[in-house]
């Protein structure tokens, strides 16, 4: 396990370095990483790196939250924004930019979408327990309130609206240094601990009934990888709104490269996430040159037909 | 190492589905737990397992309570195969065993090295060894229960309760499946298995526990609770029976449907 692991992890991180190598030099200008002036190092320290990096952040959160909720919910068609994170997130951010508070937007989608997933949870118990079937359908009542409340608050605030529009398309055009300390003890503390209950997510997959006798105290589980799932997923959306369909398709790929067991499953997906977003915001930002496509679009262009096959093969399957 | 169940009773919502069920499982020992549809034989072994916890009445593993051990510390001791189990993700199976080794294990468990030759010695006594690398949603019914089987052993406890392991199996699956369980009970674990088969359970059980609505109809050797009179108590239905050993029931010519009406006792 740990050779294969060891594996995985070097690779993944040569790719990863390739990915945001190719990301920093492609844009509006083509930068030769071996020839840097003044000018061109100001655009990739400044502008490019900072963008590369926080993608690869966002990425990594998205694709991990979504391999937690695939095991939690034991759905392959699950994915971050499955139950609530995303709608919460959304009405912080519709509140934030109609209070004009737009500086304290990440905190105000943070706070909605961790909000909306301990209102849901709270919704769903029942005696202690944490029904899987009554949580994701009162996270999918909650979300589609809480969606409504959004709209409403479209209406009202038509001189925003394009902006509120374009942030829930997800983004990752305002990229700043500044921004890379609000993701990452996220992403580290997320990341780290679903994968010191890794074996846990394997045992989920099976079933409670199966898996509490084999030793797990399936509650309890069930609250710590809902915590760390919905905190990496919060922050992603916190600085880059709502990218979709990434958290569907990464999961997948990497459990078709990798296989399902979460000791490696977790790690590709975080890698490939990342790589996956590095290339997708430097498609969006390179196809036009002078228009800037948010990179929710790119990736839900690619996941859509993607999320179709899925369908396809698992009905010929059946 | 023994399992006593005593005085359980259990109920889903207002309807009762144990009524001061009490049952004892000794080491070496294979009992068979028979009934109805609807008897109450899954929700017992669940209680016994300790995934459902009783309304009233004690599940006692070595003279402590189940409620009192840490659930890895029970798994260690106690397995349970439930009916089915669904896996919506590719698990290969020896991935699937080496889950059996969970209790034993350490956070994400990257040194699996102490645990691969349990998991090899539980797979080699389950004859599935040669099936470690396949997935296990290929399997064929016989061989998935026998991996399943192997989970268990592999949580090398001396406790194992199987819920229908046979339903869905051919005759001859049935038999082999009934051997092994025999056979691990000859090696000092303690089984219960609920069957629908009476033959089978005549054939292989030491013991047997014959449910009806919740309630204990009978209790003690093959010959003594697979008679006449009590099968119809309990299947509402009049049976043949040839004394044994090994007794043998079956539907003669002679037999008629009882009066299946259900009856509120």
């Amino acid at each position: 396990m740990i050779a294969r692991l060891g594996g995985l992890m070097l690779l993944g991180l040569l790719g990863l370095a390739a990915c945001l190598a190719v990301a920093v030099s492609l844009g509006s200008i083509s930068i030769n990483l071996l020839e840097l002036d003044d000018v061109t190092r100001a655009i990739l320290l400044d502008i490019r790196l900072p963008r590369a990096l926080l993608g690869a952040c966002v990425g990594a959160c998205l694709a991990s939250a979504g391999v937690a909720f695939q095991a939690l919910l034991r759905n392959p068609l699950a994915d971050p924004y499955v139950v609530g994170a995303s709608s919460g997130a959304a009405l912080g951010a519709a509140l934030a930019f109609l209070l004009g508070l737009t500086s304290v937007l990440p905190l105000a989608a943070f706070a909605g979408a961790v909000g909306a997933m301990l209102f849901i949870v709270r919704l769903a118990r029942i005696g202690g327990a944490l029904p899987v079937d009554t949580f994701l359908l009162a996270g999918v009542v909650v979300g589609s309130f809480l969606w409504s409340l959004v709209s409403f608050m479209l209406t009202l605030a038509r001189q925003d609206m394009a902006r509120i529009v374009f942030w829930l398309m997800g983004s990752l055009a305002d990229a700043r240094w500044s921004q890379l300390p609000l993701i990452l003890p996220y992403l580290v503390i997320g990341l780290g601990g679903l994968y010191y209950g890794a074996l846990s997510l394997n045992l989920l997959t099976l079933g409670e009934e199966a898996a509490i006798p084999l030793g797990l105290p399936a509650e309890r589980a069930k609250l710590w990888v809902l915590l760390g799932a919905t905190l990496l997923t919060a922050a992603a959306v916190s600085v880059s709104g709502l990218i979709g369909f990434l958290g569907l398709i990464v999961p997948h790929l990497c459990r078709g490269l990798v296989g399902p067991d979460h000791r490696l499953l977790l790690p590709a997906a975080a890698l490939g996430g990342a790589m996956f977003l590095v290339l997708c915001d430097t498609l969006a930002r390179s196809l036009r040159p002078g228009l800037e496509l948010p990179v929710g679009v790119i990736t839900a262009l690619l996941g859509a037909p993607f999320f179709f096959w899925l369908l396809y093969s698992r009905r010929r399957l059946t | 190492m023994s399992l006593r169940g005593s005085d359980l009773s259990c109920s889903y919502g207002s309807t009762p589905v144990l009524h001061e069920v009490s049952v004892q499982l000794e080491q070496g020992e294979l009992v068979g737990i028979l009934g109805p549809n609807g008897s109450g034989k899954s929700t017992l072994l669940k209680v016994l397992a300790g995934v459902l916890t009783p309304a009233s009445g004690k599940v006692l593993l070595e003279e402590r309570s189940l409620s009192e051990y840490r659930r890895r510390d029970l798994a260690c001791r106690l397995a349970y195969v439930p009916q089915q189990v669904e896996l919506p993700f590719p698990f290969r199976c020896n991935e699937l065993v080496m889950m059996g080794r969970y209790a034993r294990m350490l956070g994400p468990g990257l040194q699996e090295g102490a645990h691969q030759e349990a998991v090899r010695q539980a797979m080699r006594a389950t004859g599935v060894e040669a099936l470690a690398d396949r997935r296990f949603s290929e399997l064929s019914g016989g061989e998935a229960q026998r991996v399943r089987i192997a989970q268990a052993l592999a949580q090398e406890g001396q406790v194992m309760l199987l819920d229908e392991p046979t339903s869905h199996l051919d005759v001859a699956y049935q038999l082999d499946l009934m051997r092994l369980l025999s056979s691990l009970a000859a090696q000092g674990q303690a089984l219960a298995v609920s069957l629908h088969d009476l033959n089978l359970a005549a054939l292989f059980c030491h013991r047997l526990v014959l449910l009806k609505a919740g309630r204990v109809v009978a209790c003690g050797a093959p010959a003594e609770v697979l008679t006449v009179d009590r099968l119809e108590q309990a299947f509402a239905v009049r049976l043949e029976v040839q004394a044994g050993p090994p007794v043998r029931v079956f539907a003669g010519s002679q037999s008629r449907l009882g009066d299946r009406r259900v009856r509120n006792d």
